[in-house]
């Protein structure tokens, strides 16, 4: 079993983005998870962080969705969105750099960036 | 028969809309006693015995005869026998055959490549059903893994939630995954407590 080609360019590039702070960790758990089955090096305790997460804001409108919702809703569930962002977000942290470790480990270390 | 009459013979009667061999088997089919004796051999028409036991008026000397809507508008004096009906079918059959090839006739031809990519999505659906029932029934016995809430390291985002409303405190629930290797994931809420589980949802990985 590999690390599909595709997939482990994508997970670096979300993973590199959101520890630099330019994507939503929730979105960057989303997105991860929709590609780990292509990350199979990834520890599994790595992605089912990425995977819980994902699962656990499935019914929060964070992406290009939202243009769907009401306004008056995507007030509540930005809070509600916010609330769990600051909740998880240490947790996010660590298991990025997990994930960048075990895609490229010759270039991060634990610690970085 | 197509008319709805339950006739099958045609007033505009041409050499062709008689019967074939109609007279030959109508008295035998019974046998001696007048008796159903059961089945109709090849040739043979069905008796007059057998007619009568039957709920519909298929005796064409009982009703009067009417026109085939279609065919004998087309072409009067048409036979529906079931001896031309059979004849009819063997032709179309013939005729499609020589034109498409048998292969293409049953979905194998110009469409092989169509049904091939359906037999394929069945099979995946197939794999999804299997693999869906097979995550529930797995977090139904009380299976799975703990991938949030107490025990993991993600966090639940609607633990209190749960608590209010399926009871118990919110270190009680945490989010289980099936973890067999088939296509579809089943996630849930279980309460660690009661084993109570809710908010089954499947997960495409």
């Amino acid at each position: 079993m590999i690390n599909t080609a595709g997939s482990v360019e994508r997970a670096q590039a979300i993973a590199k983005k959101a520890l630099a702070g330019e994507l939503d960790p929730l979105m960057a758990c989303r997105d991860l998870a929709a590609l780990r089955a292509g990350l199979v090096t990834v520890p599994e305790g790595t992605l089912d962080v990425f995977v819980a997460i994902a699962s656990e804001i499935d019914d929060l409108p964070l992406g290009s969705e939202r243009e769907l919702w009401a306004a008056e809703v995507l007030e509540t569930k930005d809070a509600e969105a916010a609330d769990y962002r600051g909740r998880v977000s240490s947790v996010v942290s660590t298991a990025l750099r997990e994930l960048l470790v075990a895609l490229k480990p010759e270039e991060w270390a634990p610690g970085d960036p | 028969m197509f008319d709805g009459s339950g006739a099958s013979e045609h007033s505009a009667a041409g050499p062709s809309a008689a019967p074939k061999s109609s007279e030959v088997n109508r008295e035998g089919g019974a046998g001696a006693t007048g008796q159903n004796s059961g089945g109709v051999g090849p040739g043979e028409r069905v008796s007059d015995a057998d007619l009568k036991n039957t709920a519909g008026p298929y005796d064409a000397r009982a009703v009067a005869p009417v026109n085939h809507h279609v065919l004998n508008q087309a072409a009067a004096g048409v036979d529906d026998s079931h001896e031309m009906w059979d004849g009819a079918a063997a032709v179309i059959f013939t005729v499609a055959t020589v034109v498409t090839g048998p292969g293409e006739l049953i979905g194998l031809g110009a469409e092989g490549a169509a049904n091939a990519a359906s037999g394929a999505r069945l099979a995946r659906a197939l794999a999804y059903e299997e693999s869906s029932a097979a995550g529930v029934a797995e977090l139904l016995a009380g299976g799975g893994k703990v991938i949030a809430g107490p025990g993991a390291r993600a966090e639940l985002r609607v633990a209190g939630k749960l608590a209010s409303e399926y009871g118990g405190s919110a270190a009680d629930w945490v989010k289980v995954t099936s973890t067999g290797s088939g296509p579809v994931q089943i996630h849930a809420y279980r309460n660690v407590v009661t084993g109570f589980l809710t908010d089954l949802k499947s997960i495409i990985p």
